[in-house]
């Protein structure tokens, strides 16, 4: 697999009694735009929630250019490069623009660019080796350090700091925020919040980026620019993009390949010319006479 | 980065509230007899003891209803190790040996606080946290051949510097009043580091926080153990000065104090916390003063102004208030109700002020209602 190659193999999610995903594989290649549709209470968001580690699957795996994420924190997941937004905004509403962008690039800040490796076999293999007297040490003097750096505040951090700042103010301004860096973030209008949601995204550094709903709430021609912004961000950033979506005219226009669920099943995938086609799908958002008969749809 | 959220209202930089606190410190503790003094030394122990709970409750957004277990932890290892008299130690260890070792025991305390309680959130915590701080009180009650039970240590080592020691009221106040600022400027620093802006994103939202890349459990752990140090601090430089340490010091009300007065200060905000101390913890004090009696006996004019308006009220309404007492009596009676007019000082800025005396800019935010975003403020 090629580095932001995305595979989800046998899926599970199990709430008590409730199965909210079973059996759910998907593959998106590096750099494609795939499309995650379905009616409500499909297990999308769902979805997404076993991928970025919200949720610990119950059932198979996840990997992430070969490397496995699932069973991660999802500060350990987010680190190996998985980014998200969320279905309903939520932005630290009383931080400024530019502190979401840098709160989001935390780990970017003073080196460590690269991608944190997430094996789990390696992981159980450093962990047996490193026991307790080891990795407690190790945690606590790495925390010392940085208390003590974060109050010298030596010449080398006020640099990181300041390229961080710069690489905010960039990210901002690819995402139509320019100039609008010390706004409270909850003062910002809708569409800027949920733009600013994918610039937040975007600064841990992703190399796929689920986001959820991204037009929701919006009209036609807001719709239309946040299209073009996804677009954008795939070709700019090299990410990998998985949306959920409920306009069908985003879905259609943006999205290379569609997968649809179903009650938490995959019941149909392919290009957005296939899926619309696919009888399945029409039953699953219609009900079944509708398909029968062409009348209304009854449960 | 937040300077230009309210635009039209000018601040004095952190800086400068700092100077002036350190030059009323100082004029204070130069001018002032020692009663004054010690009342200084109180409100700025309790002003620092304010800090470290800020960076738990107002950075971190964690509450924290047993700050007393660590200031308890700081006070105990100076006086079990500095003092000949503890039943466990053989001998004195120098106390500014003992001070760095009660900063770090504090720290681990803190953390030990942290670990169980990370899943909890609010009012959990808060529970959680408040038998904490009790349990750490009953530990010192019942560890007899460690603590001395209830009837405590005393006779601790003192500081010492040169050839002299840190034994009067004045010295300790130096020695708080370098500490505060030591702490000041320790809190500031890491609020406006990575570490502050990770502790704020969690107090935004933890989830998304995390979800963004912040390692919650470590600066969650973080926060307690800063909080807790300075709490130690606080502690282990109260022991020396009271020169008697006992369970009876540490009970619940240290950690409801230390927690009003960051309320009442102002969450977040160092000088809204020395201000609450200054009127949670040095208003109180103020009213047994003699000089207080002194002034208000002069009011005897006000006296007969106000018998003039309960005569008259008497008259209208048939009721019998009686009269005033004559104010050279106003001081005794002020020091003998001083918890009443203390309260009644409570809930007239929270009424007043709901986000506190000093606010932090943030906060302030959190509590106007939603303003137009002004447009280009870069």
């Amino acid at each position: 697999m090629a580095a932001g190659d995305l595979e989800v193999r046998g899926l599970g999610m199990q709430f008590e009694g409730l199965s909210a995903l079973s059996d759910v594989s998907l593959r998106v290649p590096a750099g494609e735009i795939h499309g995650l549709i379905g009616p409500n209470g499909a297990g999308k968001t769902t979805l997404f929630n076993c991928l970025t580690g919200f949720y610990r699957p119950t059932a198979g795996g996840v990997w992430l250019s070969s490397d496995r994420i699932d069973g991660f924190a999802p500060h350990e997941i987010s680190a190996a490069g998985v980014s998200r937004t969320f279905q309903n905004i939520r932005l630290f509403s009383n931080m400024t623009t530019i502190e979401n962008v840098l709160v989001a690039s935390h780990r970017r800040i003073g080196g460590g660019t690269g991608y944190q490796t997430l094996n789990r076999r390696e992981r159980y293999i450093l962990i047996d080796k490193m026991r307790i007297p080891v990795r407690v040490p190790m945690a606590l003097a790495a925390g010392l350090a940085e208390i003590a750096g974060a109050i010298v505040r030596p010449p080398a951090a006020r640099r990181h700091e300041r390229d961080a700042v710069e690489r905010g103010q960039q990210l901002l301004k690819s995402a139509g925020l320019g100039g609008r860096e010390n706004v409270v973030a909850r003062n910002l209008p809708y569409g800027d919040q949920r733009r600013l949601e994918i610039a937040r995204a975007l600064a841990t550094g992703p190399r796929l980026l689920l986001l959820d709903e991204p037009t929701a709430g919006m009209n036609p021609q807001e719709s239309s620019a946040m299209v073009a912004l996804i677009r954008r961000i795939r070709d700019e950033f090299d990410t990998t993009i998985v949306l959920i979506e409920h306009q069908m005219r985003v879905v259609m226009g943006v999205c290379e390949q569609i997968t649809v669920l179903d009650y938490g099943r995959k019941i149909s995938e392919g290009t957005p010319a296939q899926v619309q086609k696919d009888a399945r799908v029409v039953e699953a958002y219609l009900g079944t006479r509708a398909l029968k008969e062409g009348g209304h749809a009854t449960p | 980065m937040l300077e230009s959220v309210r635009p039209g209202v000018p601040r004095l930089p952190e800086w400068a509230h700092a100077l002036i606190f350190l030059i009323v410190g100082l004029l204070g503790w130069y001018f002032l007899d020692d009663t004054w003094v010690r009342m200084l030394f109180l409100v700025t122990l309790y002003a620092t003891l304010g800090m470290g709970l800020n960076v738990v409750v107002g950075l971190a957004g964690l509450l924290d209803l047993g700050f007393v277990a660590f200031f308890a932890t700081g006070a105990y290892v100076v006086a079990i190790w500095g003092a000949p008299i503890s039943p466990s130690v053989d001998g004195v260890v120098n106390y500014w040996v003992l001070l760095p070792m009660a900063v770090f025991a504090g720290a681990g305390i803190g953390m030990l606080l942290g670990l169980p309680v990370l899943p909890l959130r609010g009012d959990y915590l808060a529970i959680v946290t408040l038998g904490f701080g009790e349990i750490i009180r009953i530990l010192a009650l019942n560890m007899d051949d460690y603590t001395r039970g209830s009837s405590g240590i005393f006779a601790l080592a003192k500081p010492d510097y040169g050839a002299e020691t840190v034994d009067s009221v004045r010295e300790f106040f130096i020695m708080i009043l370098i500490a505060a600022m030591a702490v000041w400027f320790v809190t500031a620093r890491l609020r406006d580091s990575k570490v502050g802006r990770a502790w704020e994103a969690i107090r935004e939202d933890e989830d998304v926080a995390q979800g963004m890349g912040i390692n919650t459990v470590r600066y969650k752990l973080m926060a307690f153990a800063i909080g807790a140090s300075i709490g130690a601090l606080g502690g282990a430089i109260y022991a020396p000065f009271v020169d008697f340490v006992a369970p009876a010091q540490f009970s619940l009300i240290v950690s409801i104090n230390v927690l009003a007065l960051v309320i009442i200060g102002g969450m977040g905000n160092t000088t809204g916390v020395i201000a609450g101390s200054a009127m949670l913890i040095g208003v109180p004090e103020l009213l047994q003063f003699q000089e207080t009696a002194d002034v208000l006996a002069k009011f005897e004019w006000l006296r007969d102004g106000l018998n003039v308006f309960i005569d008259g009220f008497n008259a209208v309404s048939f009721a019998d208030l009686g009269k005033l007492p004559p104010s050279e009596e106003w001081g005794d009676k002020l020091a003998l109700y001083r918890f009443i007019v203390f309260g009644a000082l409570l809930v007239m800025v929270m009424v007043l002020r709901p986000s506190g005396l000093f606010p932090s800019r943030r906060r302030e935010l959190e509590f106007t209602a939603e303003e137009p975003a002004p447009a280009g403020s870069a």
